[in-house]
């Protein structure tokens, strides 16, 4: 697999070729399949990259953002997490029900755990040598050992247990639960449920902001993202977004939160301090993971539609000036015409067939 | 969701026609367990290379595309549930006559059956 360009300091010719007042793209960088989450590692000055339909991960040095390896793991990886003491990063492999373990120094794999099925989020508990695993289709979290690398528990959340997060100052846990609509609230000493949050319309990602105190967690079926008060544990603000949001990172400090959209291909900004859309970057095709690479102060975003990684500066000191959105430019306008394989029969198909009636294409990917 | 409207609005003669992207080169299989599990008894269709949802400037997951009879596009975007319902509504006022048919699996509370392992 090539990059798409070896010389990232180099602002690329053409359409993407602008400085904004709100971010500088840098390069798009080609991976593996449905890129679906990042990773940096700063001890490396790498890049890992999740790419759920090649089961690998893809490779990606830093200083060039050039691709220089591809890691085999389990079947449809989707989140990976790092632990430095040990130097092994983790994936989990949503459709083999495992978490490879790899070696970061020789970047080959070193063991795989199974879990309960369906694992789709990783979070390392640094302080107890804890990594939990959500296993969506299991309704639970998986606690894996990290230095025996074994799996010690299981806490019981709810149908599609996905983003997990810790609040290792108080010793809990959260779980969002896709399926459910909730978060299960867990302690990390006991493995137990202490608490259930209602979220909303299918909460995916979560993460713990310590710059702020607080838990932010994205609705994909809302467009908002959510922040809870880790003090009181209840939702203080429902912040909206771009379309169908399924990532989150935050800054370095911790000012700022960015949000995959999945639905649009934007990543959206939100300031910590105001819960406000400051702006809405746009990058790749169906956007979800994120990372970002502290060194150079640059945000890395998966685009499983595109299969790329698109690597770009935040620019913003604030909330950006917020024009209205234009109309799409296909409204009012003739559809353009499709002729497209009809699964059920084999046979092409051409919109000519649907003349005079009213109808909706409903564009949508499995995963 | 989108099987329990597209039953419903077949009542009126709006169609929902399913298109399946970015599979990363298994879409037939793919498609067809999706089919399966939501119970997706409409046309599906496969758009393999994505070059027709890039031609429409579709950039994310769910995107519908809304278009009259006279062939216009209406309203490009709306994924979410809500936005998807009322945007249908405008298309075809008649839907708002009828309440929402919940007897369709795809409705059903989820289970673990509902993931493809």
């Amino acid at each position: 697999m090539a990059s798409a360009a070896a010389r990232p300091d180099e602002i690329p010719e053409g359409a993407a070729c602008f400085i904004t007042t709100t971010h500088r793209p840098i390069t798009e960088v080609t991976t593996g399949l449905n890129p679906e989450g990042a990773l940096v590692d700063e001890p490396s000055d790498r890049a890992y990259v999740t790419c759920s339909r090649s089961h690998e991960l893809t490779v990606i040095e830093l200083a060039t953002l050039s691709v220089v390896g591809h890691i085999p793991v389990g079947q449809e990886p989707t989140d990976t997490a790092i632990d430095n003491l040990t130097r092994r990063l983790f994936a989990c492999d949503l459709r083999s029900s495992s978490v490879t373990v790899i070696d970061l120094d020789s970047e080959q794999p070193e063991a795989s755990l199974d879990v309960p099925p369906y694992p789709s989020s990783l979070t390392i508990d640094e302080q107890r040598r804890l990594l939990y695993c959500g296993c969506a289709a299991g309704a639970s979290v998986a606690v894996i050992d990290v230095d025996e690398l074994r799996v010690l528990a299981t806490v019981p959340a709810e149908l599609g247990a996905g983003g997990t997060a810790v609040d290792e100052q108080r010793q809990i846990g959260y779980c969002a639960n896709f399926l459910t609509g909730s978060m299960t609230v867990f302690d990390c000493r006991t493995r137990q449920p202490v608490d259930r949050i209602e979220l909303g319309r299918a909460p995916c990602s979560a993460m713990v902001n310590e710059a702020n105190d607080s838990l932010y967690v994205v609705n994909s079926g809302a467009d908002a993202l959510l922040r809870i008060d880790l003090a009181t544990r209840r939702p203080v603000a429902e912040i909206p977004v771009g379309r169908g949001p399924v990532g989150i990172h935050s800054s370095a400090s911790g000012d700022r939160i960015y949000t995959g959209n999945r639905g649009e291909g934007t990543v959206s900004v939100v300031g910590a301090a105001d819960d406000r859309e400051w702006a809405r970057f746009p990058v790749g095709e169906a956007p979800a993971g994120l990372a970002l690479d502290e060194r150079r102060n640059r945000l890395l975003v998966s685009n499983a539609g595109s299969g790329t990684v698109t690597v770009l500066e935040d620019l913003l000191t604030g909330p950006a000036q917020r024009l209205e959105d234009p109309p799409h430019p296909l409204v009012g306008r003739p559809l353009p015409p499709f002729e497209l394989l009809d699964l059920k029969t084999g046979r092409l198909r051409h919109s000519r067939e649907w003349s005079e009636r009213k109808y909706i294409l409903n564009f949508f990917a499995s995963w | 969701m989108i099987e329990s409207l597209r039953r419903r609005a077949g009542r009126f003669g709006l169609d929902i026609v399913l298109v399946n992207i970015w599979e990363g080169g298994v879409h037939l299989d793919e498609a067809a367990a999706y089919r399966e599990r939501w119970g997706i008894e409409g046309t599906l269709l496969i758009d393999d290379t994505a070059a027709y949802a890039r031609a429409l400037g579709v950039r994310g997951v769910p995107t519908n595309v809304l278009i009259d009879d006279a062939g216009r596009v209406q309203a490009v975007g709306v994924s979410s549930a809500d936005e998807l319902l009322r945007a249908a509504e405008r298309l075809e006022p008649r839907l708002r006559e009828t309440g929402r048919d919940t007897e369709h699996p795809a409705d059903a509370a989820p289970t673990p059956r509902d993931f493809v392992i």
